[in-house]
């Protein structure tokens, strides 16, 4: 099952892993352009004086992010995982996760896979497989640009907040994984899991508009935001997460042992 | 080939299935495939045939009890090999590749039977399944199939859309199969094919079974009479089914009682129907007892 | 091919199989003591169901028309005497629907007999 799975899987590795070396290069080479136009953002104080007031603060706020940015360790957190990297997470989840079951029903092939095996068996070689492939993808993403910033002369390291963000990050595409892995139980076609992926995708960060629903929206987790922000891992959403995807996985298992094809 | 107490390959009882939307697929079917036989499930399409099978194979959920040698099928389904009515199969497959994924998903898998097969039916080993036709892609999944080191081989309507060579071979291949003491059961709406294939055959229509006997029983047992139109059956006749079309009246029965009032009947023809007069007036009569 | 199965014989398969091998005893192509065909080869040839092939082979040895080698496989048990006597016994079944027919319709045995001579010198 794993190397049949690989076969399907084939295009899309490809496809995410050239994806992902661009941006990182992109992201590279431009470091040197950002630094420039950061530095050259920072004004003196003289002509600070004759500004109006909210002018200044707002400019004081550009000149202390161009400040970080100078750090090239905030620079790699900031603005490859907390930004480039961490941003294409839920989609990544959700391409590599739609045709896992939905493509075998869609074709009809998923016949020749129910007469051999049992529901729970087939179930749990697909999902495992499936979670196998996204997870070493991700850490072999994730770990590849600190050490691409390292062979390219910039001063970073692995510091706990690193692993803290990598960890957070790997939590988070394994929640979504799951509930797109869901998606591509329920439904019998291959358009339907990827809209309802899409519509889950674009209107989670909506909960963040209304202050109680606000802990739901899981954008700012898997952006590491408390990570750069404070320097802190966040422990409880992330067993929180992991619970959430624990228990989808076996929703998942039941929908699928009584689903008829 | 000859047992002196058939063990059942298949117990079908009590079987019921309602599709959601309210499709009454199959009604209440009752019936057993012995080892060792070619059982024909005949009957036209909708008549619930595929949904028997799903049953069977745990596709679908269903009312009723339905053993496989005398177990549940996911206790049994390394010794079941299953070819259904859609024969699709990887496209970006190549058969090469289809054997070879399929011997490191299926237990007990011989991989040279699938190749022997598949050249047998001059199927292309390298290129793409995407582009195969109906009967190439048959001749794929047949070949894949009896590589299974199996008991029961279940067919979904084999040789539909084959041409006359390639279903020779197909009916050829169940000849082996039984030759080898294996049980085949096969649905099919070819009623010639059965005929000399089948060592019984059970006939579905409308989600019920109306009849389920040995194949060379109903030459030995049955007749049809064409009768006048404007006969009166008496009350008291026993028939399989009984219908009137443009000119006769048509009677199906093995009632011996009933052939010998029948018979005595002016201008009444009597005939010996082979399966294809059987099948059709069976289907088109009601039951009158 | 020296046997084929109709369909539309008021026969089942197996009776068709088990006259063709008493016909071909009587024919000559069988002696006694000759060795028919294997049920495998027999079902292969007229593309029956082997099971067919061995109910036909267990009822003509029943018969006594055929006895089975071990090692070997089936031979003829039976002269052409004794075969033509078993012949016209299973003629009789295949005759009798139709004699009904000809008689209900009224026509007597000499008229019958007409039409089989007819029939006789073609």
């Amino acid at each position: 099952m794993f190397n049949k799975t690989m076969m399907e899987m084939k295009f899309r590795i490809i496809i995410f892993a050239l994806f992902f070396v661009l941006m990182l290069v992109v992201l590279i080479v431009t470091r040197p352009v950002i630094d420039e136009v950061m530095s050259q953002m920072s004004i003196d104080n003289e002509q600070l004086k004759d500004l109006p007031d909210f002018f200044k603060d707002m400019l004081a706020e550009t000149a202390q992010i161009s400040k970080m940015l100078e750090d090239d360790q905030f620079f790699l957190l900031s603005q490859w995982y907390s930004k480039n990297f961490g941003q294409f997470l839920p989609l990544f989840a959700l391409i590599m996760s739609f045709t896992i079951f939905a493509r075998e029903a869609d074709k009809g092939t998923i016949y020749f896979l129910l007469a051999k095996k049992n529901r729970p068996a087939l179930f749990w070689s697909k999902t495992i497989t499936g979670y196998f492939v996204v997870i070493v993808m991700m850490l072999i993403f994730s770990l590849t640009a600190p050490i691409a910033m390292m062979l390219s002369g910039y001063t970073v390291a692995f510091t706990p907040q690193l692993f803290a963000i990598i960890v957070q990050q790997l939590i988070g595409v394994t929640f979504f994984y799951s509930l797109f892995l869901l998606f591509s139980i329920l439904f019998n076609d291959q358009i339907k899991p990827v809209l309802a992926g899409i519509i889950v995708i674009v209107g989670l960060p909506f909960l963040s508009l209304f202050e109680s629903l606000k802990w739901l929206n899981p954008y700012p987790y898997i952006l590491g935001t408390q990570v750069i922000n404070r320097g802190t891992f966040d422990g409880l959403y992330t067993l929180g997460l992991i619970v959430i995807t624990v228990a989808i996985t076996w929703i998942g298992l039941e929908v699928f042992k009584k689903k008829e094809f | 080939m000859e047992t002196t107490k058939e063990k059942k390959a298949l117990t079908i009882k009590g079987l019921d299935k309602v599709y959601k939307g309210g499709v009454h697929a199959v009604k209440g079917v009752d019936f057993s495939v012995d080892e060792g036989e070619v059982h024909a499930l005949l009957g036209p399409n909708g008549a619930g045939k595929t949904t028997t099978i799903k049953s069977v194979l745990g596709f679908i959920n269903y009312k009723g009890d339905i053993k496989v040698f005398n177990e549940e099928i996911d206790v049994v389904r390394a010794n079941v090999a299953f070819v259904p009515e859609d024969k699709s199969f990887y496209e970006f497959m190549s058969p090469q590749a289809a054997i070879k994924v399929c011997h490191r998903i299926i237990e007990q898998f011989e991989p040279n039977t699938a190749f022997d097969f598949m050249r047998r039916f001059n199927l292309p080993m390298k290129k793409k399944i995407k582009g195969f036709s109906h009967g190439m892609k048959t001749a794929l999944y047949l070949s894949l199939c009896l590589a299974q080191k199996s008991s029961l081989y279940i067919f979904d309507e084999p040789t539909w859309g084959l041409d006359p060579i390639r279903r020779d071979d197909v009916l050829e291949i169940i000849r082996n199969l039984v030759i080898d003491g294996k049980t085949v059961l096969y649905t099919s709406h070819i009623i010639s094919e059965v005929e000399k294939i089948a060592d019984r055959i059970s006939i579905m229509f409308d989600g019920q079974i109306l009849f389920s006997g040995y194949t060379d029983d109903i030459k030995a047992n049955y007749r049809v009479y064409y009768m006048p139109l404007d006969h009166q059956l008496p009350e008291q006749i026993n028939c399989l089914s009984a219908k009137k079309d443009r000119e006769k009246l048509i009677v199906l029965t093995d009632d011996k009682q009933t052939m010998q009032t029948l018979r005595e009947v002016a201008e009444t023809e009597e005939v010996v129907p082979n399966l294809e007069l059987f099948f059709q007036t069976l289907l088109r009569g009601k039951n009158y007892v | 091919m020296w046997m084929r199965i109709e369909l539309r014989s008021p026969l089942p398969v197996y009776e068709q199989i088990k006259m063709g091998i008493k016909e071909a005893v009587l024919t000559g192509k069988f002696q006694r003591d000759s060795q028919i065909p294997s049920i495998r080869e027999l079902a292969k040839d007229i593309q029956v169901n082997p099971n067919t092939v061995a109910r036909a082979y267990r009822e003509l040895e029943r018969e006594g028309i055929i006895f089975s080698r071990p090692g070997i496989g089936f031979m003829i048990n039976i002269n052409r005497e004794g075969i033509k006597s078993q012949l016209l016994k299973d003629f009789e079944g295949e005759l009798l629907p139709m004699v009904n027919r000809i008689k209900k319709a009224g026509i007597t045995k000499e008229d019958v007999n007409e039409v089989i001579d007819k029939l006789w010198k073609e």
